[in-house]
């Protein structure tokens, strides 16, 4: 995507929610709603410039210099893994949902040794378990299992 | 002085200086945990001090507090992590000096910096306390609007040529700073009938996902097609330097002198923060080096936050001990810890229990003392290990530590969410060429310039004249106004010239 139509989009995103931020914070008691409303309008401002910019100075300047969006595909899985490890977290547990994390991460980023994934996995998992929960006492969610 | 060597004496008892070392020790490994820090620990190791003598108590509590800061910039530097938040400024050069194969250099500059600043602190402590403390009580709403506007100026300096970025950022991190109960009213806004959200966005899982989270997602975008092989690693890095030599340390020394100065004075502020105090050690270090490019592992980076936000731990100390009034919430924790043990802090506790007076200022010396060759020790361990990690399982290992990390600060899983969500935002930001700093600067200093203006307010009945009667306040905000105005400035100067 070029960089001018980039900021663009990333303008008029901005108004949208300088717009939307505005109208949501002018609802609330007088004091509580003059510092976000004000700020609002701010960062309306300042996207009106950008938007202006980008179209009168960026288009013009950088012509067709480029941000490569294409290659997402391993991000969007990644954060789709974190974001069902976190749902799974209260009833596999930590231990259980930490060592599927870590396996499904590391052999998706590229570790291929079957062998040296399981035990480097576990091994990983446990360390951080010991470190958090066994020396400092931070309670991590055990699972409806270990619960049980 | 015979109470301070009366002090020293103290502390070097076996016992005592058991204490203190397992102190430091315990923080540098903390401070190395995405997610955990000195308050953390502190608030944990609280309530197993009630059972021990006064001396090993504080002796174990300065260790932890002194080094924690430190240990922070550990990961920070090598992975790109920051430990603890006192460590977010570093990861702007130094984690570009491991790149460039300067990670020994860059574990060695936090070092030196963080050993300069903690002792220049101490030493501060020891002589200065009172009068410190008197000129930090003058500050009212009026001069604490005036220091986030002033703290906010610095975003100016570190923009580069990213001004109009820079400020929509910081717009956007006041924005997120409103979310939340109003500090006035305790009105909640912007929090989605989720009583998570209350409170605010929580700032540690706000701060693991932009850097921690942020680095997976740019890993997992370079696999073009998924199950490449990562692994593949190039030559692993000799760390062999690690101390800085003589010419580097006489070309830091300006930037050492400089970030204390800043990290003592912003330090005896209650509630300034160590956060502002980075932010402007590094601004003054940009503004100061304008042939160097920052951000591409410049060592003034990584000496000017490292020497600032030790230089903040021993005098944020000087409010509590003085007056009674802690500076941050880790010196609100040693008020707890000193009323565990029946002592009352302010005045009175230099005349009616001098001995542990002291012991914490000399502590706070003879930590840094000790931090040094254990901080080089752990980091070039670290090092050594890390590198040798593939880089698959390295990206894994920081996904599960900032997870992890997230959970633990308020036990929550909420917490992780607030962690992803901001991994995705960092992620985003790059992609739109859009500064983190900004973002976490503006988010820290949001409520204390709402509270700070408003407050300014009532007091006033509604003039605005206030900013501009009081001494303190008319300084800083000139100031703001040059720091943000000196692009500009340099701009028309250029054009005359």
């Amino acid at each position: 995507m070029k960089n001018w139509l980039k900021d663009s989009i990333l303008a008029v995103t901005l108004l949208v929610i300088s717009l939307s931020t505005y109208i949501v914070s002018r609802e609330y008691p007088d004091i509580a709603s003059h510092f976000p409303t004000r700020l609002a309008l701010v960062l309306g401002g300042l996207s009106l410039a950008l938007l202006i910019k980008s179209i009168v100075v960026t288009r013009v300047t950088e012509g067709e210099k480029e941000t490569d969006f294409s290659s997402m595909k391993g991000v969007f899985i990644v954060v789709a893994g974190i974001g069902v490890y976190t749902l799974a977290l209260k009833y596999a547990g930590y231990l259980i949902s930490s060592f599927l994390l870590l396996l499904f991460l590391i052999s998706f980023l590229g570790f291929s040794r079957k062998m040296a994934l399981v035990l480097t996995t576990a091994g990983c998992v446990l360390a951080v378990y010991v470190a958090f929960k066994l020396i400092l006492g931070v309670p991590l969610p055990p699972g409806l299992f270990l619960e049980g | 002085m015979e109470n301070i060597l009366g002090a020293f004496l103290d502390l070097l008892h076996p016992s005592v200086f058991a204490f203190l070392f397992f102190g430091v020790v315990l923080g540098l490994v903390v401070g190395s945990l995405p997610g955990l820090n000195d308050t953390i620990t502190l608030a944990v190791l609280i309530p197993v001090t009630f059972s021990m003598e006064p001396q090993q108590a504080f002796a174990l509590l300065v260790g932890v507090y002194c080094s924690a800061c430190y240990g922070g910039s550990i990961p920070a530097i090598l992975l790109k992590i920051p430990g603890t938040a006192s460590s977010v400024v570093t990861t702007l050069d130094g984690y570009p000096m491991t790149q460039k194969g300067e990670a020994g250099l860059a574990l060695g500059i936090s070092t030196t910096s963080s050993v300069f600043g903690g002792l220049t602190s101490s030493l501060i402590l020891m002589f200065l306390a009172p009068v410190l403390a008197s000129y930090a009580l003058k500050f009212g709403p009026p001069e604490y609007f005036a220091l986030a506007i002033l703290g906010l100026s610095t975003v100016a300096g570190m923009s580069g040529n990213k001004v109009l970025k820079s400020l929509i950022v910081c717009a956007i991190g006041l924005l997120i700073s409103t979310i939340g109960m109003s500090p006035q009213t305790g009105y909640p806004r912007f929090y989605f009938e989720n009583p998570y959200l209350l409170e605010g966005i929580p700032f540690i899982p706000m701060l693991i996902g932009l850097f921690g989270v942020t680095s997976v997602l740019e890993v997992a975008e370079s696999i073009k097609t998924v199950g490449a092989n990562l692994a593949a690693e190039g030559p692993i890095p000799k760390i062999t330097r690690v101390l800085p030599n003589k010419q580097m340390v006489k070309r830091l020394m300006p930037t050492w002198i400089k970030s204390s100065a800043i990290g003592n004075i912003i330090g005896v502020i209650p509630g300034a923060g160590m956060i502002m105090a980075i932010y402007f050690a590094y601004d003054q270090a940009v503004r100061s080096n304008k042939d160097k490019k920052f951000g591409t592992g410049i060592p003034e980076g990584v000496a000017a936050p490292e020497a600032a936000n030790n230089a903040v731990v021993a005098s944020s100390m000087v409010p509590l001990l003085s007056l009674g009034v802690p500076g941050n919430s880790t010196s609100a924790l040693f008020l707890g810890a000193l009323m565990i043990q029946g002592l009352r802090p302010g005045p009175s506790l230099f005349q009616n229990s001098p001995e542990i007076a002291y012991l914490i200022i000399v502590g706070f010396f003879v930590a840094n003392l000790i931090m040094g060759p254990l901080g080089i020790m752990l980091g070039k361990f670290l090092s050594g290990v890390i590198f040798k990690i593939p880089r698959a399982v390295l990206s894994g290992v920081i996904a599960l530590l900032c997870v992890t990390g997230a959970f633990a600060v308020g036990n929550s899983i909420f917490n992780i969410w607030v962690m992803l969500l901001f991994g995705v935002v960092g992620y985003i930001f790059n992609k739109l060429d859009l500064p983190h700093s900004p973002l976490i600067l503006a988010m820290v200093l949001g409520s204390m310039m709402e509270r700070g203006l408003y407050q300014s307010l009532v007091l006033s009945k509604g003039s605005f004249l206030i900013f501009f009667q009081r001494p303190i306040s008319l300084v800083m905000l000139i100031a703001a106004a040059l720091f943000a105005l000196a692009p500009v400035i340099k701009f028309v100067w250029n054009r005359i010239r």
